[in-house]
């Protein structure tokens, strides 16, 4: 099989990131009703940081299997892992930027005393944090040594978004446990060395 | 350091963090991570040398297993703080309940009552026809209306199908546009339960009626018994009493909506024509409250309805005087004096709580309660109760006399604490001007003789005959108890040796060989009206498992309106806030806050829980009356054009979610009501609810949406046009 061209991976990523972006916006706007489009709005920016999220945990698994058979670049996977990861982040923090103003408004102190509010505001504030990381000319500034178990938080990042999803109000059960046991499958490729 | 090992360094010494401060919640985990990671990155940079020493694997094992010992320790600690911490205590019965619900079909409630006529709502998008079918030899199916956007309506009497004598769990079948679907339901059929006692002229015999089960009990002097099948739902029962049918027994029939005369000769049954709730017969006058959406009193005389009364509240007890007509309400909680022939003999008496039972004699009514307030809302302390016995003079209407109830006996564990006198039930006024009252909550009959300010005490616990509902004096200075939780009536001599005790459903022992879940409902049931040390129980705002109706001060933080017990099953989390994952958590407020339960019951968590559980909300008035099936259609549109159902989704009226008080109602209300988080109750039963929403300040439904949503977030209302408003009004308060 042909091997892609590295630098398109990202572009595959940030791509889904926008077209989601449009979608969610579109979806939104063609509620009558503000609290019905901020919702969707809410709901449609975490949906797709959620999904992306499961997808930036499973790129590295799936992509070292097809890199083992040649089909894909080890280092494309890695592109393709950091870009979904960056358009996670960046769809995280439009959630986050939502559900503040509109949907919570002026009551900020409720995020660390709502239990499914706070385990949001942490997973977004891991994906910040690697977020920033992401960039080597910041992280070589930043004289960062601990790379690897700061990126590990990823997986620390999924668990409190699905914690978040499962405990708040809208998100489908099966819909998180759906895209938790996808994840942990490919997570078991792992394995496969 | 490199690979795992550097991994390995974060997480134990972010332990070893955590374990000198250890916050039993994510945030305080990730802190001590973050903490960790940033310490380790330091001393990378500014010690390299210090990572230069390489261990063995088997150092680094030991080393690993002595850090992590403080964590684990501290962790096992704190783990049920950090499952509250989180909301993930009892997270299984939630997403059992919201996966229940999220899987279409979906009917709801989950529970089949063989007691009573129930409503059942199933969620089928796209589907045209809908019915349900218990399978078996001879399976009914029982055909669902249609109510538009995928919303069904299945009422069903568990009288038409073969329901199983025994069982927790029952197998029926959707039928969606003929298409099977399997669902386990959870099945109740309950015992007998023999409840208040009314006694013959002669105070001879006694009868009492059994809702559960459709049978009344005669019972005489000498514990001698006959049964009488009724019809469908009796809640009454009485002796005519009159000259021309001495011994005719009356029963009034909640769902068959009449009064059935039995015995005396002349059997006979009496349209009312609405929903009877409670009765009274003295001379020649039968005093009948019905509620329903227009609730009445029904005055008869010779078996002939001489007058109806509309009501504009919702009656619970009614009694008669030599005079007039007393009727108990909850909302306002209050007594209304009518004349006998049934015209309004002025204003209402308010007491500030409702009554929880009420008898009436020549000239008074006694009726108890859980506070008096004569001249406004009840005292607000936190949980307050106060049992008290009135004596209202009806002519003056007043309250002549009020004694307190809950008492001590050298028993008390600690000062303070209350053992006697708890939730006061039945109320009978003997011949001889003696007051016989039975205590749900503490298992002990007081007998005031006329006169006496003290009371003779007569314990119930050491007999078959705990929570007793009911004392009533018979002949010869004998009385009778029934105990609506053993099934149980016992007569006892004068001297309060119990002669005959008479099992109307089956013993513990019997139970417990048998039917362990029924012996489990028994026991929470004990537990619900079973009082505290601090004199308070389930009871005390929940009478008969409901709502008394009225705004308790909880936790001494808001005014927050009490909460009805029935149809509570597959609803979790549980209170106004969401704040309890599983009913049985109540027990360790009655630890924690009230000094503990009477008694020691082990397993009472679960039992509690079992049997509240166990109640099905109560029947929707329009299943007997007939609904308006074209204007609950439009209800529905209504209900889905002002978008309810993002929260209150089909079929349950509620997605099981909890909101913030600020988001739905503005931050000044929020902050008025206390209360960060709302959950999203269901919406069934809503029309047998008021007041409404958490502090009850929305007294009407219309209100709901007219006055107190002032962020507009409470549906999209305004997409209604009046007419929209009115049928979306009318679909609610027939849920």
């Amino acid at each position: 099989m042909k091997t892609r061209p590295p630098r398109r991976a990202p572009w595959v990523a940030y791509g889904l990131g926008v077209v989601a972006l449009g979608g969610v916006a579109a979806l939104g706007l063609s509620a009558p009703w503000d609290f019905e489009r901020q919702l969707l709005w809410i709901r449609g920016t975490a949906w797709s940081a959620f999904i992306g999220l499961a997808l930036t945990l499973c790129v590295s698994p799936v992509g070292r299997v097809l890199a083992k058979r040649k089909w894909f670049k080890r280092a494309s996977v890695d592109r393709l892992r950091r870009a979904f990861g960056i358009t996670t982040a960046a769809l995280a923090t439009a959630h986050a930027a939502l559900g503040l103003t509109t949907y919570l408004g002026d009551s900020w102190h409720l995020l660390l005393e709502l239990a499914w509010v706070r385990s949001g505001l942490l997973a977004w504030s891991v994906l910040l944090a690697l977020w920033l990381t992401s960039y080597p000319a910041l992280v070589k500034r930043l004289r960062i040594k601990l790379w690897k178990p700061l990126h590990r938080l990823a997986f620390v990042a999924f668990a409190l978004a699905a914690h978040h999803a499962l405990i708040s109000p809208f998100a489908p059960r099966d819909w998180v446990f759906g895209t938790v046991a996808v994840v942990a499958a490919v997570a078991l490729l792992r394995a496969v060395r | 350091m490199r690979g795992w090992r550097s991994q390995l360094a974060v997480i134990l010494l972010a332990g070893a963090l955590w374990s000198l401060y250890p916050k039993a919640n994510a945030l305080g985990l990730l802190s001590a991570y973050a903490l960790a990671w940033l310490i380790l990155s330091a001393a990378r940079a500014l010690l390299p040398g210090l990572f230069a020493v390489e261990l063995t694997s088997t150092q680094t094992v030991l080393i690993s297993l002595i850090v992590a010992v403080p964590p684990l320790a501290r962790a096992t600690e704190l783990r049920s703080r950090f499952l509250v911490g989180e909301h993930l205590e009892g997270f299984e019965h939630q997403l059992d309940s919201r996966r229940w619900l999220e899987q279409t079909p979906a009917i709801f409630p989950p529970l089949i009552s063989a007691d009573r006529p129930q409503t059942f709502y199933v969620h089928a998008p796209e589907a045209s026809e809908v019915s349900l079918r218990v399978p078996g030899p001879d399976a009914i199916s029982v055909e669902a209306t249609s109510l538009g956007r995928g919303l069904f309506r299945l009422e069903i009497d568990p009288r038409e199908l073969e329901l199983p004598a025994r069982a927790e769990r029952l197998d029926i079948e959707l039928l969606v546009d003929g298409r099977p679907h399997a669902r386990e339901m959870r099945f109740e059929r309950r015992l007998p339960h023999p409840r208040w006692l009314r006694p013959s002229a002669e105070r001879s015999h006694v009868v009492a009626v059994s809702e559960e089960t459709d049978t009344a009990y005669l019972i005489d002097r000498d514990a001698r018994t006959e049964t009488i099948a009724t019809g469908d739902g009796p809640v009454d029962a009485w002796f005519e009493g009159d000259a021309a049918h001495p011994d005719a027994i009356v029963i009034a029939h909640r769902y068959d909506q009449n009064l059935s005369y039995v015995g005396g000769g002349r059997d006979q049954t009496l349209d009312l024509g609405c929903p009877p709730v409670r009765m009274a017969i003295r001379g020649d006058t039968t005093a009948v409250v019905c509620e329903g959406e227009t609730p009445e009193l029904v005055v008869l005389r010779a078996r002939e309805i001489r007058r109806r009364v509309t009501l504009d509240y919702v009656p619970q007890w009614v009694a008669l005087t030599a005079a007039h007509i007393v009727v108990s309400s909850a909302v306002p909680a209050a007594l209304h004096r009518y004349e006998r022939d049934g015209s309004p003999s002025g204003p209402p008496l308010q007491l500030g709580r409702p009554p929880v039972t009420m008898a009436g004699d020549d000239t008074t009514v006694h009726v108890a309660v859980t506070d008096l307030q004569l001249d406004g809302p009840p005292h607000l302390g936190n949980h307050f109760i106060r049992d008290q016995l009135l004596r209202v003079d009806v002519a003056s209407w007043r309250v002549s006399h009020a004694r307190l109830t809950a008492d001590r006996t050298p028993r008390q564990g600690a000062p303070g604490d209350l053992d006697r006198g708890i939730s006061p039930m039945g109320i009978d006024l003997a011949p001889d001007g003696a007051l016989w009252v039975a205590f749900a909550g503490s298992d002990d009959v007081w007998r005031y003789a006329d006169g006496d300010t003290l009371p003779r005490r007569f314990e119930t616990e050491d007999h078959p005959l705990t929570t007793p509902i009911s004392a009533v004096a018979m002949s010869g200075g004998r009385f009778a108890v029934s105990s609506a939780t053993y099934g149980t009536v016992g007569v006892f001599s004068a001297d309060g040796e119990l002669m005959r005790l008479t099992r109307f459903a089956p013993g513990d022992d019997e139970l417990l060989s048998e039917d362990q879940h029924a012996l489990q409902l028994r026991i929470g049931e004990r537990g619900f009206f079973e009082g505290t040390r601090s004199g308070v129980s389930c009871q005390s705002c929940h009478p008969a498992e409901a709502s008394d109706q009225t705004v308790h001060n909880i936790g001494d933080t808001t005014l927050i309106a009490t909460l009805d017990t029935r149809g509570l099953y597959g609803t979790p989390p549980y209170l106004r806030d969401g704040g309890f994952p599983m009913v049985g958590s109540f027990d360790e407020l009655a630890d924690t806050l009230y000094r503990g339960f009477l008694r020691h019951q082990r397993g009472r968590r679960v039992s509690l829980d079992t049997y509240v559980t166990s109640l099905p909300r109560p029947t929707p008035y329009r299943q007997a009356t007939g609904r308006d099936d074209e204007r609950e259609r439009r209800g529905v549109e209504a209900f889905v054009t002002a978008r309810c159902p993002l929260c209150h989704a089909f079929p349950a009226f509620t997605n099981l979610s909890q909101h913030p008080a600020a988001v739905l109602f503005g931050p000044e209300q929020a902050a008025r009501l206390g209360s960060a988080e709302l959950d999203v109750p269901t919406l069934l039963g809503l029309g047998q609810s008021a007041p409404y929403l958490l502090d009850g300040r929305a007294e009407t439904l219309r209100s709901v949406f007219a006055d107190h949503d002032p962020a507009a977030r409470h549906g999209d209302i305004a997409a209604l046009d009046e007419r929209a408003l009115d049928d979306l009004i009318y679909l609610l308060e027939g849920l």
